[in-house]
């Protein structure tokens, strides 16, 4: 996990986070955080912006609000008694159930993020029919869970876009064995996604150690044995980390969400290669807010440094200097501590340009790469893949990805 | 501060396929305390989060303060516990342990909870150090904050290792990642260089958990915890 390096005492990670600091990437303003007001926000119960009406939701491609089952037999109303009986607001669209106890955001002035929020704004204006509440420079609850769920469908409709892939019909029941990692119809999933947004740590850590019996500080991905695929994220974890704004959480969800498809189509609960799952949430992750590189451990070293986040001039230089590491070294890694900063720029060069490649079959390749893994393991099962959407082996496509960057990257 | 969040699993009595009796009840105070401790021997520091004031998730350390250093190695002797908003409803499993919304906003005890100090974030430094240490030393064999002082000057120390791999490390990406300035005599000091400092924090960090560590009072030990335990 990338941390930042400005202010605080770095050194005081230790007394708590001792693996991170060896890494030079102690989450340092931790320990003195603001990130929880915690004064609780009252949110409205009825969503201002459809007033509930049946047809407003039709057009915004919801299902319903909550309550509902947020996944196998756990409801809405059970998460929110364990997380104190605090107020959550629920959705559940096409592919989604969301849940979200996120605060008012007040936009701070940043020119990206206002653009981003902008058009995020004009596209949700069109299909929410009391939009005109919608107060200026800050997004409330409502809006908040509104835009997340926009953010979530169009990430999905993406992924599915890019990879060839479709649903399945939802309402098929897995055979007399259960459900199978990676033969759902939602993205070899048989449940619909959960996401559960929370504003503060305590919110996410109560719902993973009530409901899935697993711990984090941070945030997490889960999947259910019955065919559910969770992420529960907090604000305030990222905060700490001196992640602040709201395209930072963005960038993160999709980050986190681009791995969980891909993890999730994984035939027989076998994952993909590290490098395709690391170099794709990079890909997502930079679509959204490329200043935000927390899943990019050790690329960046204080926020907001435009040197650090610029990638392809650095990929250049790794290529030109011979040392990128060759994608069948790559391919065999599976260590995330191994990555580190250079494997994480290698890995979404490799896969931006595998994506954006004219020839590539995206689809030859999802499917290869989450096929179950043969005899011979998953060296076998990447050059089969590679070979299937690009007709080359690992090491031509690896000439040919070097000859794109040093062509088409800029120096540094 | 590490937090841990412990959670109550209710025993649910099916009724039918549809429905359930949830039987919510407040736990007798020992039996509360038992349960939020689980299976950590240290002494507990128990706070409630609060739905109409600020003094929680702050209440212990001061944005900015360098006084947060004592506070957060003292946290360390202790099992730290945040419970949720709801705790002060009757019903709550643990509302023995915050009556109401007028209950002190946290605590520190000793596991048995016979020595219990209320604590506010008005509390001075001064007096949160105090009762810290006063239930510190009821609960180790040997007050464990005495060595507050050589813990500092070891932070000092990792302060500075970690500002050194910061700095040599981006060293190291400049000539990795520039290109035609790769030097790989001087790649190979910067790798050793930081080899160097990554074995003299494990070394400071280990020297840290020397100093820190401290033997509980055999005494001193949490009663079992009734029921399904599941989650703490």
């Amino acid at each position: 996990m990338k941390c930042s390096e400005d202010g605080g005492r770095t050194a005081l990670a230790v007394l708590f986070f001792v693996a991170l600091l060896v890494c030079a990437a102690a989450p340092a303003r931790a320990w003195q955080s603001t990130a929880s007001e915690d004064r609780e926000e009252v949110f409205e119960k009825v969503d201002p912006y459809t007033r509930g009406d049946a047809k407003a939701l039709e057009k915004l491609g919801y299902v319903q609000y909550g309550p509902f089952v947020l996944f196998d037999k756990v409801r809405t109303e059970e998460v929110e008694e364990a997380l104190g009986k605090v107020q959550l607001l629920w959705l559940e669209t096409a592919h989604f159930k969301i849940g979200s106890n996120l605060r008012l955001y007040r936009q701070v002035g940043d020119v990206k993020e206002d653009d981003k929020l902008e058009a995020e704004l004009k596209r949700l204006k069109t299909r929410l029919p009391y939009f005109a509440r919608l107060p200026k420079n800050k997004l409330d609850p409502w809006v908040r869970l509104h835009l997340f769920a926009q953010r979530l469908e169009d990430q999905y409709a993406d992924f599915q876009r890019r990879f060839g892939l479709t649903d399945g019909p939802l309402d098929a029941a897995p055979g007399k064995e259960g459900f199978r990692p990676g033969e759902g119809p939602l993205l070899g999933m048989q449940q619909k996604f959960v996401v559960l947004l929370t504003e503060k740590k305590s919110g996410s850590a109560r719902f993973l150690k009530q409901f899935l019996n697993t711990e984090t500080d941070h945030w997490q991905r889960w999947r259910t044995k019955d065919g559910a695929a969770l992420l529960a994220i907090s604000s305030e974890g990222l905060k700490d980390l001196n992640f602040t704004r709201e395209s930072d959480l963005h960038a993160t969800v999709a980050s986190e969400m681009a791995m969980n498809f891909v993890e999730c189509l994984g035939r027989g609960g076998v994952h993909p290669p590290q490098w395709f799952r690391a170099g794709l949430a990079h890909v997502y992750s930079r679509q959204v807010d490329e200043r935000c590189s927390v899943s990019a451990v050790g690329t960046s070293s204080a926020r907001d440094d435009e040197h650090s986040y610029n990638w392809p001039p650095r990929v250049y230089g790794l290529v030109f200097n011979k040392v990128a590491k060759p994608w069948p070294e790559m391919a065999l890694q599976t260590k995330w501590e191994d990555l580190k900063a250079q494997g994480h720029l290698t890995a979404w060069s490799r896969v931006s340009w595998l994506l954006a490649r004219k020839d590539t079959d995206l689809n030859a390749l999802i499917l290869g790469l989450t096929a179950p893994l043969g005899p011979g393991g998953d060296a076998e099962r990447q050059e089969a893949a590679l070979k299937a959407a690009t007709g080359r082996t690992t090491a031509e496509i690896d000439a040919e990805w070097r000859k794109f960057v040093l062509r088409e990257y800029p120096k540094n | 501060m590490r937090w841990d969040y412990p959670v109550y699993k209710e025993r649910v009595e099916p009724k039918s396929d549809a429905t359930t009796v949830k039987l919510r009840k407040a736990l007798p105070f020992d039996e509360a305390l038992a349960y939020v401790a689980g299976n950590d021997p240290r002494p507990l520091l128990v706070l409630r989060e609060c739905k109409t004031c600020n003094k929680t998730d702050n209440a212990l350390l001061k944005a900015g303060s360098s006084d947060n250093e004592k506070t957060i190695l003292y946290s360390r002797w202790f099992h730290c516990v945040k419970l949720p908003l709801d705790v002060i409803q009757e019903d709550h499993p643990f509302n023995n342990l915050f009556k109401d919304n007028d209950a002190p906003h946290f605590f520190v005890a000793t596991l048995d909870g016979k020595h219990l100090l209320p604590l506010e974030t008005a509390t001075s430094r001064s007096e949160l150090w105090s009762s810290m240490s006063k239930v510190l030393t009821l609960a180790y064999k040997k007050d464990p904050t005495s060595c507050f002082k050589d813990v500092a000057r070891e932070l000092d120390r990792l302060d500075l290792l970690d500002s050194k791999i910061r700095e040599l490390e981006s060293q190291q990406n400049g000539l990795l990642e520039n290109a035609g300035k790769l030097d790989k005599a001087k790649l190979k000091k910067l790798e050793a260089e930081i080899a160097a400092a990554k074995k003299e924090i494990e070394d400071v960090t280990k020297s840290i958990e020397r100093l820190t560590k401290a033997e509980l009072r055999p005494a001193v030990k949490a009663a079992p915890a009734p029921g399904d335990k599941a989650g703490v």
